[in-house]
């Protein structure tokens, strides 16, 4: 399957390489803002507890954003950045099954003497590829923004990398929830909304719980709420809500091949 | 695994159905192709004949009954094996060269493209073509590229749905050279299309199907006796007389030879259409 694999990513390079630039960016602009808007400054002003808000969007619910931990974690969670990334899982996810049936390339895929399954396998090794590229882009600028930044820098920069391995369960769950409404969608448009509308509420979700405190429970029912790059940052990968995010997109993947295996593609 | 079905026919439909809700797409349908022919498929728009071949290259499950290839149900991948396949509207990656596409195609098959030259030199897509992006290809030449791929492998049963639709004429000969050196080289061809003196000269036998159902499978000689044939007198003074002469009918005929002023006479065979439009006028 590595020539369908190349052929996907050849396809894909532009969005590849625009998405890539574009996470580099962010987090090239979120090292670099540390040390400018001298955050370390306002621990004192805030009385060293950041606003409820901000703590929310940094997606670390024990995490501090004005740490140069928390405040990393806050551009590995910002909604740019996040937008960036997911929009690989959800574009090779959607386009999996719904997208080449649309596009019309599934008349002749589809049709080899290769079972649907490892067409899917395939697509999840394009998603694997392209995902490791945008984040990997977006670790480079966080590095480079860290290390012209002197507080970030003194923290430590080689923590970074735990943040990204951390997105990449979430990114996976993403995924899983793409490739199981491109194998159940009629459309490629359908799948899309699909994917784009579970994300987008489980965020939300996420935000809400840590906004209001009371509702603080409602996180440990989204995905987001098991990422928290702020922690990982700081501590190291944690491997229980990695693990978990995991096991769930296995069972999602489990049920995008049992879809499309009894699905027409036509 | 594949030899041990060799001896079961390339196709086989038997009681095969597929609705889409309350649509009938196909209903019933009993089908078997010998090796080694090329057999037409004809119907009427939406009469289940794009329906019937996309269960028959796995892209579509039946809803009842079977479609098999070699005797085994063609949803198995591994039943696709000695299959090609051109779909009614070939999509392929824009982005890549019609070479790239088809070392793809080829290779998602595996068995190589030992025929991919020959057939692309007989439809006249040169190395140059190939080498271009598909995105700028013309339609005819993504047809072209698309029966390419559909023959490239040499697989044992090649099934073409409305193959020849953006050929040009020169094109559509050359095409017609490749579905009779497939047959004669012992292989199978089934080609859906609305052309019907392209199925009276390149196929053996014809199928018929209408709304979902099969009219006929014969072989094209006995359909085109279905039909009437022409009947045109020219007479002395100038004048003509045209008229229908079916088959077992001559009384017509020697009416005509009977004239003394008769001074030219031609009888046109009569042809695929023909029976066609009988064929599907009877059941309506």
């Amino acid at each position: 399957m590595r020539p369908f694999v190349v052929a996907e990513l050849r396809a894909r390079r532009r969005m590849i390489a625009g998405l890539g630039a574009g996470a580099f960016t962010l987090l090239l602009i979120v090292g670099l803002a540390y040390h400018s808007i001298g955050l370390n400054a306002l621990g004192p002003a805030f009385g060293h507890h950041a606003p409820a808000a901000f703590t929310a969007f940094s997606g670390s619910h024990g995490g501090d954003i004005l740490s140069p931990h928390g405040w990393m974690g806050f551009g590995f969670n910002h909604p740019m950045f996040l937008v960036v990334t997911l929009a690989v899982s959800i574009s090779v996810g959607a386009g999996a099954v719904a997208g080449e049936v649309d596009s019309g390339r599934a008349e002749l895929l589809f049709t080899a003497p290769i079972a649907r399954t490892r067409f899917l396998t395939a697509s999840l090794a394009v998603w694997l590829a392209a995902e490791v590229a945008v984040l990997a882009a977006g670790w480079a600028g966080a590095m480079i923004g860290a290390l012209f930044s002197g507080d970030l820098r003194h923290a430590g920069v080689a923590a970074l990398a735990w943040a990204p391995l951390q997105y990449l369960p979430l990114a996976l769950f993403v995924a899983a929830c793409a490739f199981a409404a491109s194998a159940g969608a009629r459309t490629h448009g359908r799948a899309n909304g699909i994917a784009l509308g579970v994300t987008v509420f489980a965020y939300l979700l996420n935000v809400v719980s840590g906004l209001i405190g009371s509702l603080d429970w409602l996180r440990w029912l989204t995905p987001f709420g098991y990422y928290e790059p702020g922690r990982a940052i700081g501590d190291g990968l944690r491997i229980g809500p990695a693990a978990l995010l995991t096991g769930v997109a296995v069972v999602l993947l489990v049920l995008a091949r049992e879809l499309a295996e009894r699905r027409d593609l036509a | 695994m594949i030899g041990t079905v060799s001896s079961a026919p390339p196709i086989a439909c038997r009681g095969l159905t597929k609705r889409f809700g309350a649509v009938v797409g196909v209903e019933d349908l009993d089908l078997e192709l010998e090796p080694g022919r090329v057999v037409g498929f004809l119907g009427a728009n939406g009469a289940g004949k794009s329906t019937t071949i996309r269960m028959l290259v796995g892209l579509l499950r039946p809803t009842a009954g079977q479609a098999l290839l070699w005797g085994e149900p063609a949803a198995d991948a591994q039943a696709r094996q000695r299959l090609g396949y051109m779909p009614a509207d070939p999509a392929f990656y824009l982005a890549l060269s019609g070479t790239e596409n088809l070392d793809l195609l080829a290779a998602v098959h595996g068995r190589g493209s030992p025929d991919r030259a020959s057939a692309a030199d007989l439809l006249g897509l040169d190395a140059g073509a190939l080498r271009r992006p598909v995105g700028e290809y013309s339609s005819g030449m993504v047809q072209k590229l698309a029966l390419i791929q559909a023959v490239q492998h040499r697989p044992d049963l090649v099934i073409l749905d409305e193959p020849a639709n953006r050929l040009d004429p020169l094109a559509h000969r050359r095409f017609e050279q490749l579905v009779r050196a497939i047959a004669d080289a012992g292989r199978t061809v089934f080609l859906s299309s609305h052309t019907l003196s392209e199925v009276q000269d390149v196929c053996d036998s014809v199928a018929m199907i209408r709304a979902g159902r099969l009219l006929a499978h014969r072989s094209v000689a006995e359909l085109s006796d279905l039909g009437t044939r022409r009947l045109r007198a020219v007479f002395r003074d100038g004048m003509t007389h045209e008229a229908a002469l079916a088959k077992g009918d001559m009384a017509p005929l020697r009416e005509l030879l009977a004239r003394e002023d008769l001074v030219d006479l031609t009888v046109e065979p009569a042809t695929l259409e023909e029976a066609f439009v009988e064929l599907y006028g009877e059941r309506v």
